[in-house]
């Protein structure tokens, strides 16, 4: 647990470094490679106002004020979300550990969620807030330094020393994304706890594009 | 007897509430529905079997038909953040694509590579040095989840929550009979999604052009107005 608190530590200050860092968003250079016209690139377009985001799948849809019951309450929080930067992220991490405190109860037991160490139990009322904190900077992680890819969340899971394997984790287009995603939240593994649903309705291409061809 | 009461709450629950449609990202919020071609549905990204590549896929427009096209006025943007290892101080790199009325394509790799051209072949356009290469068009839609199932789960436990108890930390205490049947209804139903299509935007590039700040990559997918 203590390795795990380090790291989140880290994650909070690369966040606040990342604000010093180069943004390529503001980039209006007109230089770059020439085209096989002959011509300048165009410049790089400069980012409108945010209308959706996607990291890991099913973040947002399963623990921002998912449990509201109220429309009026988690419209307005999901849009939110949606348009949120990635300086102000590390503000959704309470609406994300309370919906990770209902889902823990799926499996019929709490505290036993990814992350939730009974030996070295968080301080009161913080019980959830370690995976809400990886869950809030909701990118998928990718090691590019290996071709190997199958275990969806590797690099997390290698980080905080639940897996030691090489693996450049990401997301790829078999991997059973909810049934480990439900397992980590309900009982803290990755599997166990299905949706029944274990492959596309194709066979994903080994080549460009990848996607199956429409139907 | 609080147990009882939620049974017969979970028994109804799935037909007795509207509940709105969502699975991965689709149709998750109020801003992103009103404006399905800025949907982003999922975001896959993954290496190539030699590590040479990176390897990203961003789907909008839930249930697509043939016709539908992206929109003219959206930037589809991948932000891929390096390090050198998770937690660390990231580098952005932003790959950002466009469309214009005839559905040609525009994507910006950082601030030095440009591809443009109807992407919509599954061969894609590739950039001069090709380092960059970029699909964009109508795909079967790569997510597979019981949506409906989730949907109904949700719709028990909100059913159910005022007469649930709470641990100190806000978990409901649940009996095994309660958890199995909420479990059960996540998985009632297959795969909402097959035989749905959606919008793709797939690109492969060149590692170097990603990995500026270290081998280790944070990546989302996002929409904006143009």
């Amino acid at each position: 647990m203590k390795k795990l608190h380090k790291i989140l530590g880290c994650v909070a200050m690369a966040s606040m470094l990342s604000l010093g860092c180069g943004d390529d968003d503001d980039t209006t250079t007109g230089g770059g490679n020439p085209t096989s016209a002959g011509m300048e690139n165009p410049a790089v377009p400069t980012l409108g106002a945010a209308i959706d985001r996607v990291g890991r799948p099913a973040v947002a849809t399963a623990t921002i004020e998912t449990f509201a019951g109220d429309s009026t309450v988690s419209g307005p929080a999901k849009d939110a979300y949606n348009e949120a930067g990635q300086s102000a992220w590390t503000g959704f991490v309470p609406q994300i550990a309370a919906s990770l405190g209902i889902l823990d109860a799926l499996d019929g037991t709490c505290a036993n969620q990814l992350l939730i160490d009974p030996a070295a139990p968080a301080p009161a009322g913080e019980r959830y807030n370690a995976f809400a904190g990886v869950l809030a900077d909701d990118q998928l992680y990718v090691d590019s330094s290996t071709g190997t890819c199958s275990q969806y969340l590797a690099v997390e899971l290698n980080a905080v020393g639940i897996t030691s394997i090489d693996d450049c984790g990401g997301r790829t287009l078999d991997a059973d994304v909810i049934d480990i995603t439900y397992s980590a939240v309900a009982a803290g593994a990755t599997s166990g706890v299905t949706d029944n649903v274990a492959a596309d309705d194709c066979t994903h291409l080994t080549e460009f594009p990848y996607l199956c061809a429409p139907l | 007897m609080k147990t009882k009461h939620l049974l017969a709450i979970l028994a109804t629950a799935a037909a007795a509430i509207p509940l709105a449609t969502f699975a991965a990202d689709h149709t998750d919020a109020p801003g992103a529905t009103a404006a399905p071609e800025a949907d982003v549905l999922d975001l896959h990204a993954w290496m190539s079997s030699d590590a040479n590549n990176v390897i990203l896929s961003m789907t909008v427009q839930p249930f697509a038909m043939a016709t539908t096209e992206f929109s003219d006025a959206v930037q589809y943007v991948f932000h891929v953040n390096s390090s050198a290892g998770y937690g660390m101080a990231q580098t952005e790199t932003n790959i950002i694509c466009e469309f214009d009325d005839a559905q040609v394509a525009s994507c910006w790799v950082g601030a030095e590579e440009f591809v443009t051209g109807d992407a919509s072949d599954t061969a894609g356009i590739t950039n001069d040095s090709g380092s960059v290469k970029v699909f964009a068009g109508l795909r079967n839609d790569p997510f597979f989840f019981d949506l409906t199932g989730f949907n109904n789960a949700v719709g028990a436990v909100i059913q159910a929550a005022p007469g649930l108890e709470m641990d100190a930390e806000g978990c409901p205490m649940v009996d095994q009979t309660t958890s199995d049947t909420v479990v059960g209804l996540l998985g009632a139903n297959g795969d909402t999604l097959a035989g749905a299509n959606a919008l793709a935007i797939v690109v492969e590039v060149d590692k170097a052009l990603l990995t500026g700040g270290g081998d280790t990559l944070g990546v989302w997918a996002s929409t904006h107005t143009k």
